[in-house]
């Protein structure tokens, strides 16, 4: 995991050193002075050699020291820990309500197997799968915002405005991101189950004189755990990169625009510490997911 | 005795044929010129004249639809094929040489794995700037390892089939084994995958030229459509739903294709119920 980490953080600093032809140059304009230029240079440390930069940024990066904004003049720590604090709630609350929804539709789907109820089920799971989420997120604001009045079309109160009144700026954006998740997670856990009810072992637990609905939540449901579990996983970064998009439609203040705001106006320093922020949360998620797989089940680690 | 085709596969088929067939018409012939202005047509509710109606510029919005139907199979395809020419070998190699190659190959795949693709579109249109080029190389670098990681799994399994051992025995080299007895047998496998991999890319290439990271203008393309309809949507609704429609439309051909082939290349593939 550190490994991945340290190779994924080299490939950020490569790839933004190439990008940054000289930043002081592009502050300063094209008729600024050489020696404001070089001083310029001297300031943000470009007169260093490239392993220099890296460990320096990397050193700061441990001791929690992200860089200073260009555009902005503040140190990036706090633009992110500004606009984590509305990405990661939104990131989480969707992410709850893909599971629970995935887990209602995916069970209701599979007891009633074969029958018209699945069926319709299926045909929504299939347009779930199709719906960009952004796209999603416009027609709630159309419906509920523009039409019905009920929530306001976008930006955030704070949280110092109250919790209720955050949550309630917040669910517009985390139902749009939370569909199409939920369409692939049920997707999966529906075929588990499905595959698991043909099994032997549910076939013995419906011998002993278990309903079908109580051997498929006791028996097939912890079996079809795990390629749920990874799935959900995934999704956990997904939904985090997702909300980069989903919060232009809502235009809320968090990771997403300030990524974009820095891409249009080159504050690399700000790009660079927010895409590693994300790359860490996505590998780390990974491996919590690899060690809740091993507890569930034991043959995880061989398998692999 | 024939298999009869599956539905989902038909229906697959026509969707994404109804998609290709359109982008293609758009090279020689739209209802209207999609980039011609005309400021007296602007924000017309579709009409027999302009089915799909008309945007703030007075523009043909059937026929930007139909334009950007190509900008959007274009960054599918090339993200596909970048994917298809990187990791096919790569999985190739990883299989037919186990040991640090393969490990090589394989924990190379977590590191781009750990750049969900609009990540990795932010990072190259911070570097090189955005557009249509930016994007279909993102994509098809995180695809790259997925076709790595497929390719390599499927290869190990038919390594240690009887046809490969007699092939060995016969004095076929890794490579000739790998060409003539290893792909072959995983090419149903890799088409199936590009589908998905191809809904994957057209998802993302609209999301990213949503946000202004795809194709640039005066390129047209489907997430710059909404993009530019998101201010009008209460007024102009029919600007926000054919766009989006079209995409529906393209995923959901893809997908139903993916699994109509899924059922049909692979005969382990259970039978959904």
């Amino acid at each position: 995991m550190l490994a991945v980490l340290a190779a994924a953080s080299a490939v950020i600093f490569a790839l933004m050193q190439l990008a940054a032809g000289d930043a002081a140059h592009a502050m300063l304009g094209l008729n600024a002075a050489p020696e404001t230029v070089a001083a310029l240079r001297h300031k943000l440390g470009l007169d260093l050699s490239l392993t220099e930069r890296y460990l320096r940024w990397m050193g700061g990066l441990i001791s929690g020291d992200f860089g200073t904004s260009l555009t902005y003049g503040v140190p990036v720590g706090q633009l992110l820990t500004e606009r984590l604090s509305l990405s990661l709630p939104l990131a989480l609350m969707a992410l709850a309500l893909s599971t629970v929804i995935a887990f209602a539709i995916g069970l209701i789907s599979v007891l009633h197997l074969g029958r018209w109820i699945d069926g319709v089920l299926n045909g929504l799971l299939q347009l779930g799968l199709a719906i960009p989420d952004f796209w999603l997120g416009m027609l709630l604001v159309a419906l509920f915002a523009e039409r019905l009045h009920w929530v306001s079309a976008g930006g955030f109160p704070g949280w110092q405005a109250g919790t209720a009144g955050a949550l309630r700026a917040l669910l517009l954006p985390a139902v749009a991101l939370a569909v199409p998740q939920a369409a692939i997670l049920c997707r999966i856990l529906r075929n588990e189950l499905a595959s698991a009810s043909r099994q032997d072992y549910v076939r013995t637990a419906r011998a002993k004189g278990l309903s079908r609905r109580g051997a498929l939540l006791r028996h097939a449901l912890p079996n079809g755990l795990v390629p749920v579990l990874t799935v959900l996983g995934m999704q956990a970064s997904f939904l985090l990169a997702g909300t980069i998009i989903v919060e232009n439609v809502f235009t809320l203040p968090g990771l997403g625009r300030l990524v974009f705001q820095a891409v249009t106006q080159r504050d690399l320093p700000t790009v660079q510490a927010v895409v590693m922020v994300m790359v860490a949360a996505v590998v780390c998620v990974a491996a919590l997911v690899d060690l809740a797989c091993a507890a569930i089940d034991p043959r995880w680690q061989e398998r692999r | 005795m024939m298999r009869r085709f599956p539905a989902r596969l038909t229906m697959g088929a026509v969707l994404v044929l109804l998609v290709s067939l359109t982008a293609l018409l758009s090279l020689v012939w739209t209802p209207c010129d999609a980039t011609a202005i005309d400021v007296a047509l602007r924000l017309q509710p579709p009409s027999a004249r302009h089915l799909f109606g008309t945007d703030a510029f007075g523009r043909d919005v059937l026929s930007m639809v139909m334009v950007g139907a190509r900008g959007a199979i274009g960054v599918a395809a090339g993200a596909a094929l970048i994917g298809v020419a990187g990791g096919v070998p790569l999985g190739l190699l990883a299989a037919a040489r186990p040991g640090w190659v393969d490990e090589m190959v394989m924990r190379s795949g977590d590191v781009v794995f750990a750049f969900p693709t609009v990540l990795l579109a932010v990072l190259l249109a911070a570097g090189f700037g955005p557009g249509a080029t930016t994007t279909a190389a993102a994509i098809g670098i995180f695809n790259i390892p997925v076709f790595a990681r497929l390719t390599r799994n499927g290869a190990r399994l038919l390594w240690t089939r009887g046809f490969v051992l007699a092939a060995r025995a016969a004095g076929a080299g890794p490579l000739g084994i790998s060409l003539h007895h290893i792909l072959p047998n995983l090419l149903g496998l890799l088409v199936i995958q590009s589908t998905i991999q191809l809904s994957v890319a057209i998802l993302a290439d609209a999301g990213l030229s949503y946000v202004g990271l795809g194709s640039q203008p005066p390129a047209l393309s489907w997430g710059r459509m909404l993009e530019e309809a998101q201010t009008m949507t209460g007024m102009a609704p029919w600007l926000t739903i054919f766009p989006g429609i079209a995409v529906v439309v393209t995923l959901t051909g893809l997908s139903l294709l993916g699994d109509g082939l899924g059922t049909v290349l692979d005969p382990r593939h259970e039978r959904r119920v």
